[in-house]
């Protein structure tokens, strides 16, 4: 294996590691995030802040999937 | 409230328009004994009639007078009442009663006794304007919403990793003093809750150390009476021995009992011995 290899198996590892920890939190904040888009819409930001908080979970959520497969494909 | 009003109006008074002023009292004094005032109030150059409350308009009626409206000093009351009635168009009359009201709101926060109730009442965190953020400039809303969420969640794991990385060695290091209790995670972790206060408070006063053998205790204490109840709590009956349905010398069950034996295990006896004589 040749060094740029190595360098990002240890990325993905360090992904893989960090993930049991991210995604159940990810999840617990997208839950509070809904509940709070669904139980409080007084003004705009009420459905704003919420909505793009839940976005952007979804997307570090996806970001960690994604690597966690690329770290699959390369031990195979 | 009368009374600042008094005060106020005496403010405005000149020195020439007080002398006047105590020429309105002295008149008002006659007319409340019931003397004819009218004449020496007339001699004053006073209206018949006029009363303390009417010294504004004959300081009014004085060039020298000054009245003042807020920064601005002015030599009549009609020019301070157009000053006042251009401000009221304006609008601006609202704003220096706004500013006062401001101003006074700051002045009573200052105090201590205002202070207190602030913190006895509610939390007074200001609300980031959202709305407003978000129409500004969406994109950058949504960049510095975007990593500061991703920093909050990251932060947040990590805290966790690393709780979970404490408590990894911290059993690590349970496991290497107490060696025989390694492999038994499930029940070390079960005692743990049973005796969690008892344990914290002996990490507390007494060292990690000492907690963890004290949790060793209650670990080898528990599976004692798990020992205990495995042991066979009434004595085994031993079976009689069987001969062997070959007849042949009983290889397998050997007993060491020299205890009672039947007749025919008498006779077998005697014929061998008898055997082994001849």
């Amino acid at each position: 294996m040749d060094e740029k290899s190595a360098q990002k198996l240890n990325e993905l590892r360090s992904y893989a590691n960090f993930a049991p920890y991210l995604l159940p939190m990810l999840e617990k904040r997208k839950k509070a995030a809904q509940s709070r888009l669904i139980s409080n819409y007084h003004s705009a930001a009420d459905l704003l802040g919420p909505t793009a908080e839940i976005a952007i979970l979804y997307d570090m959520e996806r970001e960690i999937l994604s690597k966690l497969k690329e770290l699959e494909s390369f031990n195979t | 409230m009368s009374n600042d009003m008094t005060d106020a109006g005496t403010q405005l008074l000149s020195e020439e328009n007080s002398e006047t002023l105590q020429q309105l009292r002295q008149v008002n004094e006659r007319r409340s004994r019931g003397e004819s005032a009218p004449i020496e109030a007339a001699e004053a150059g006073v209206p018949a009639g006029a009363t303390i409350e009417d010294a504004d308009n004959i300081v009014e009626a004085n060039p020298e007078a000054k009245v003042k409206i807020g920064d601005q000093e002015f030599s009549s009351h009609d020019e301070a009442f157009a000053y006042a009635q251009s401000l009221h168009e304006r609008g601006e009359t609202e704003k220096l009663i706004n500013d006062a009201y401001r101003q006074g709101i700051q002045d009573a926060a200052q105090s201590d006794q205002f202070n207190q109730n602030v913190t006895q009442s509610a939390p007074a965190e200001p609300e980031e304007d959202l709305d407003a953020k978000f129409f500004e400039n969406p994109t950058e809303y949504l960049k510095t919403m975007g990593s500061k969420i991703r920093a909050e969640a990251k932060a947040e794991a990590l805290h966790e990793m690393q709780v979970k990385q404490a408590e990894t060695n911290l059993w690590q290091e349970f496991y290497t003093r107490h060696p025989d209790l390694d492999g038994f995670q499930q029940d070390c972790d079960f005692t743990l809750e049973q005796f969690n206060d008892e344990v914290a408070t002996l990490a507390k006063t007494q060292g990690k150390q000492k907690a963890m053998d004290y949790l060793a205790q209650k670990v080898r204490a528990k599976f004692q009476t798990y020992m205990a109840r495995q042991r066979p709590q009434e004595e085994v009956q031993r079976a009689p021995a069987q001969p062997s349905p070959s007849g042949g010398q009983r290889v397998t069950q050997q007993s060491s009992e020299k205890g009672a034996v039947d007749f025919m295990s008498q006779l077998a006896e005697y014929k061998r011995s008898k055997h082994v004589r001849s």
